[in-house]
């Protein structure tokens, strides 16, 4: 909420240093958003225009002759709406602008002029270029315009909280800070007006729980042509509201003013008298804006005998609204119940001023006074004739005020604290809370503006908030706690980060919502449920792979000057069926950073597997990972392999397909991987067996095989031919070519032999390696290849 | 004649011919010559025969102290030879040591997870457990066990992604927390670390966000302790004497709530978090007896705490995951 320290004062009857003020109201929980200073402008003064003579040069130039209370000025103006006798803002020679500029005495087009005649623009009030603006004709020439415009001043913005609905006015505002400047308060008295006109319009509520007091006033014979003065403009303006015509300019001041929203009818438009009912569910109502709504049934609508003419607390119809012509209306001032205005402006998408105010609550006590306040400034501004207030209440829905008791047991218990009680009866006095004091505490009765204090935690936090959070001390806490649990049944995320960037992997995070289009043409998941409000059609869907996001980051990369990408993630990803963990990188360009003595290449297959296995190598069961040739629409038909651990996939790794990484914008070959988290990485636990003191026999074999079949099952048929003496079988060669016939492959294993309990005798070494040998003829059809 | 000027001529020849070795294979040569089995001292072992019986252990004596003599030479020189050999193959293996190391650049790790690690093991020291849940949250255990029912106002606080089905986004982990009590019971003392998301878009916004918030909720606990905690959380995080304020706010799931601004270097305040004492509401609705037990709560955003430590900028820059920014941190 923006306001004008200088209406904050008159509020407060009492001036507050600009530094002070920012600090109290920060302490008191109303976060100051920001400040603009309005400054103060020398020698610009009230000018009153004498004649106004064509220009002999210039169609649209007026050579003006213009009074400024101590000499005749002749100035040159190209305003249309410049005439005699016009009260203007005159700039006088060395007056220097807010937008800079800076008046100095000159000719156009031949003509000498002596100053500057301003519009709202120039003056820095508006954006008003059309014409000068125009003051208020009693005004006396060489007044300065400052002290009419009421600069300087200083507009204040703040962030209000949901529960401080009572603080969306100066006068909730005003009370805040006298309470936490200890300036006295007195809240303010508005006198009755003459009630003698005698109209019989009236009000009836046929839905008193939805708004348990609607008071309504006619006001009769206001001067049409009555504008709104420029005092209560300028203050409507820097509180960011547009002055439109007298009766909404009024309406929106006193809501500004108390925190009360009112409503003006343009009486000779209404059908009948005004009920305030819920909505039948097929009428329809077009609103002030021009929007045309049919409201459900749980909306509360102001109707006439023609049907609805306002949403109640949110915003009038345009049947009934004012208009220039205007002379007779209606003030409505309403309290209506918070929790049947609870997400009606969100639903209708019109969040107002009133419903913003009536949907935290507004003082149930405070209509009658706003009505007064309210006619009082039409009638100065408009003239007019009041009929009496009608007041339609139904006290039973006003929120009742039931004393809150405050323990001091509790408050010392939940504050950390003991502040003594004065302290205490001092606050509740200062926020003007009414109270008595009991045998353990404070029986409270807030004022009915305060509707958020209804608990005792409420008191505790009002107590809390005046005494000063800086005055609670610090104090530690000791708690008994268990000692927090570790496990090496899983491998922890930041170990896998750590080795990951070990490695050259920089971690990347995502967006868990991704564009359905790219999810889609990845295609490597399905995509996880759609947002119904997404930020945009690109952030709509949540993820089934973090791939997705990967790629992107990839592209985005390359075509950023880098030779090479390797990045990883962890994350979740989601389906219906819940949010699992998973771990996913990609590689893509240059296997080594450019540098000297190592020939450049391209990441490869065997590259990213090889990351990928040593990260899982981490859950220290190797041998429970396996890979099997994986065919999917996604990925490089001949380099993709499904992972599994122990016979059960658990995710996937391999060479993108070209048409899916053009469609992602990469233009090279690009590895990636992704396994489910919780599968991939628990961990077994390490275990010490004896270390052999016996030497290690090595035996190659090389078998010549058809091309087709899988190095993976060559080593495993070895590895369960072997037996309990073969501890390792490595490939150290693959080979086809020259010497191997066409649609066979040579595959070389090291086989690595080792008893524990003795030295391996030859004999011992060639009975293993001819059962592996039998078992690859037999099962693979391998030759042995001399 | 075997005379003892013979002998001493014969000495230092042989010394010589040992000094002008000038490489093992010569020395080894020489070595043969003089000491070997058909070697000179030996013929001149085989001369002592043809000496008186008097002459003879004197002369014995003096050509064994000349082989012990000639032998600690020719280790010598040897030794000498085999290091100037070495230091003369080594003299040809200098490399330009300041030429790059060769093989693979290091990784980054991204600035959000450095700060979580340091927020999670701060917390994880003073003996608080970590928990995770769900992002995909359902309407209860984002708003109303917290306090925020239907149409509250705040929830206009939490601009929210929603699904078809009802369920949401969550806005903050504090759904975990609830989850965590309901699993747990109480007394408990918990961070939930993870993300959250919010609809909002713009240069200091980012959908989704990461969170820790904190819960500890005991029989003894109070606002005093609340600031206590917080206070020595962000000493820790920034490693100096931050000053903090804590400023009265609403949060509907604590009261009293404050917003807790820590002062900058040019003296003005940054707000980083958000805390209160646990509304006696939200216990009720995990089934804790609001008069027997108590507990503080509070919510940090990892990025802005990662933009303080780090230095950087523009909260955008985050998720952009572009290298030239990611590895920058280590």
């Amino acid at each position: 909420m923006k306001f004008s320290k200088r209406w904050l004062e008159e509020m407060l009857g009492d001036s507050v240093e600009l530094a002070l003020l920012l600090e109290r109201l920060t302490l008191a929980g109303l976060e100051v958003d920001g400040t603009e200073s309005l400054e103060a402008i020398d020698k610009l003064v009230v000018g009153r225009v004498i004649t106004v003579e064509p220009h002999p040069d210039a169609d649209k130039l007026r050579v003006c002759q213009v009074d400024d209370g101590h000499e005749t000025l002749q100035i040159v103006c190209g305003a249309p709406n410049v005439r005699a006798e016009l009260r203007v803002a005159v700039a006088q020679i060395g007056c220097k602008l807010p937008g800079g500029l800076k008046i100095r005495k000159s000719k156009l087009r031949g003509v000498e002029s002596h100053g500057m005649l301003c519009s709202t623009a120039e003056l820095g009030l508006g954006n008003d270029h059309d014409g000068i603006m125009e003051l208020a004709v009693d005004l006396q020439p060489g007044t300065p315009v400052a002290q009419v415009l009421a600069i300087p001043d200083t507009v204040v913005d703040i962030d209000l909280t949901p529960n401080r609905g009572d603080c969306f006015s100066l006068l909730g505002v005003a009370r805040e800070v006298a309470t936490f400047t200890r300036l006295p308060f007195d809240e303010p008295v508005v006198a009755a007006c003459d009630a003698d006109a005698d109209h019989p319009f009236r009000a009836a509520v046929a839905a008193p729980e939805a708004a348990p007091v609607f008071t309504s006033r006619v006001i009769e014979g206001i001067n049409p042509d009555a504008e709104t003065p420029l005092w209560m403009i300028e203050r409507l303006r820097r509180s960011g509201v547009r002055a439109i015509h007298p009766v909404v300019d009024i309406t929106n001041y006193v809501m500004l003013e108390y925190g009360q929203p009112l409503h003006g009818y343009d009486l000779d438009k209404l059908a009948g008298n005004i009920d305030v009912r819920f909505a039948s569910g097929d009428e329809s109502l077009t609103l002030l804006d021009g929007k045309s709504i049919t409201p459900d049934s749980d909306t509360l609508l102001i109707t006439d005998e023609s049907g609805a003419i306002g949403l109640a607390g949110i915003m009038g119809g345009e049947s009934t609204s004012v208009t220039d012509g205007t002379r007779n209306i209606v003030f409505e001032a309403a309290f209506f119940a918070p929790a049947g205005m609870a997400g009606k402006a969100r639903r209708y998408g019109m969040h107002t001023d009133a419903s913003l105010r009536f949907e935290r609550g507004v003082d149930p006590a405070g209509q009658v006074r706003a009505q007064e306040r309210a006619a009082a400034l039409l009638v100065a501004i408009a003239g007019g004739r009041c009929a009496p207030i009608q007041v339609v209440s139904a006290p039973e829905h006003v929120p009742a005020r039931t004393p809150v008791t405050l323990r001091v047991a509790r408050l010392e218990k939940v504050l950390g604290v003991a502040v003594d009680h004065t302290s205490v009866s001092e606050v509740f006095a200062r926020l003007g809370f009414e109270f008595d004091v009991t045998e353990d505490g404070w029986s409270v009765e807030p004022p009915s503006f305060r509707f958020d204090i209804s608990i005792e935690e409420d008191l505790i936090e009002e107590v809390a908030r005046v005494y000063g959070y800086d005055r609670i001390p610090t104090i530690k806490a000791y708690s008994q706690t268990a000692l927090v649990p570790s496990t090496e049944s899983r491998i922890s995320e930041e170990r896998l980060r750590d080795a990951m960037s070990a490695i050259g992997y920089s971690e990347s995070i995502s967006y868990s919502f991704v564009d359905p289009d790219d999810h889609a043409a990845l295609g490597l998941a399905p995509a996880g449920p759609e947002l119904v409000n997404p930020i945009s059609r690109e952030l709509s869907v949540m993820r089934g792979t973090l791939l997705c996001g990967l790629l992107k980051a990839a592209a985005h990369n390359l075509a950023r000057q880098r030779d090479s990408v390797r990045m990883f993630e962890f994350g979740h990803v989601f389906s219906d069926d819940g949010e699992p963990g998973k771990f996913a990188a990609v590689a893509v360009g240059r296997f080594y950073p450019e540098q000297w003595g190592e020939p450049g290449r391209a990441i490869d297959f065997f590259d990213i597997k090889s990351d990928l296995q040593r990260m899982l190598a981490l859950s220290n069961a190797d041998d429970e990972f396996t890979y099997e040739s994986f065919v999917t629409e996604s990925l490089h038909p001949g380099q993709a392999a499904s992972v599994l651990r122990n016979g059960e996939p658990i995710g996937f790794i391999g060479a993108l397909h070209p048409s899916v990484a053009t469609r992602f914008e990469i233009d090279a070959p690009c590895f990636v991987f992704e396994v489910d988290a919780d599968a991939a990485f628990s961990a077994k636990l390490s275990e010490s067996a004896p270390i052999s003191r016996f030497p290690q026999v090595r035996r190659d074999v090389a078998v010549l095989v058809d091309e087709s079949v899988a190095a993976g099952d060559i080593v495993a048929t070895a590895r369960s031919a072997g037996g309990a003496l073969l501890k390792a079988v490595r490939v150290f060669d693959v080979y086809q070519g020259k010497g191997i016939e066409p649609g066979l492959k040579s595959i070389a294993l090291g086989l690595i032999l080792l008893d524990s309990s003795r030295t391996l005798l030859d004999e011992d070494a060639d009975r293993v390696v001819h059962k592996v040998i039998d078992s690859l003829l037999q099962i693979h059809g391998a030759k042995l290849r001399e | 004649m075997l005379s003892v000027d013979d002998l001493d001529t014969f000495q230092r020849d042989a010394m010589a011919a040992i000094e002008a070795a000038d490489s093992p294979a010569a020395l080894d040569t020489v070595r043969v010559e003089l000491l070997g089995k058909k070697g000179r001292l030996t013929g001149l072992l085989k001369g002592l025969g043809r000496l008186s019986p008097e002459e003879r252990p004197a002369a014995g004596h003096q050509i064994n102290a000349i082989k012990g003599t000639l032998a600690a030479a020719i280790e010598s020189r040897g030794a000498g030879l085999a290091r100037a050999q070495l230091d003369a193959r080594l003299a040809g293996e200098s490399i330009d040591v300041t030429l790059p190391g060769r093989g693979q650049r290091a990784g980054s790790l991204h600035p959000v997870t450095l700060a979580r690690r340091r927020i999670e093991a701060i917390f994880v020291g003073a003996g608080f457990g970590v928990r995770q849940g769900p992002e995909i949250e359902d309407d209860f255990h984002n708003f109303t066990a917290l306090n925020i029912p239907d149409n509250h106002p705040a929830r206009a606080m939490h601009d929210t992604f929603y699904f078809g089905d009802g369920r949401l986004l969550r806005t903050h982990t504090s759904p975990t927390q609830i989850r965590t009590i309901n699993e747990e019971g109480v007394p408990i003392r918990v961070i939930c670390p993870g993300r959250v998301y919010r609809c909002d878009s713009d240069q200091t916004h980012t959908p989704m966000f990461n969170q820790v918030e904190g819960l500890v909720i005991d029989r003894d606990i109070s606002f005093a302790n609340l600031k206590s905690v917080l206070n020595e959380f962000v000493q820790q995080f920034f490693e100096r004497d931050a000053q903090l304020r804590f400023r009265p706010s609403y949060f509907p799931f604590t009261e009293p709530s404050a917003e807790v601004d820590v002062m900058m270097e040019d003296g003005s305040w940054l707000e980083i978090l958000g805390c209160g004492m646990v509304h006696p509401n939200v216990l009720r609705n995990v089934g804790v007896d609001p008069e027997a037990y108590g507990g503080y709560a509070f919510g940090i955003g990892i990025e802005r705490l990662a933009m303080l430590r780090y230095g950087i900028g523009d909260l955008r820059t985050l998720f952009e995951n572009d290298l030239k920014f990611l590895e920058q941190f280590q």
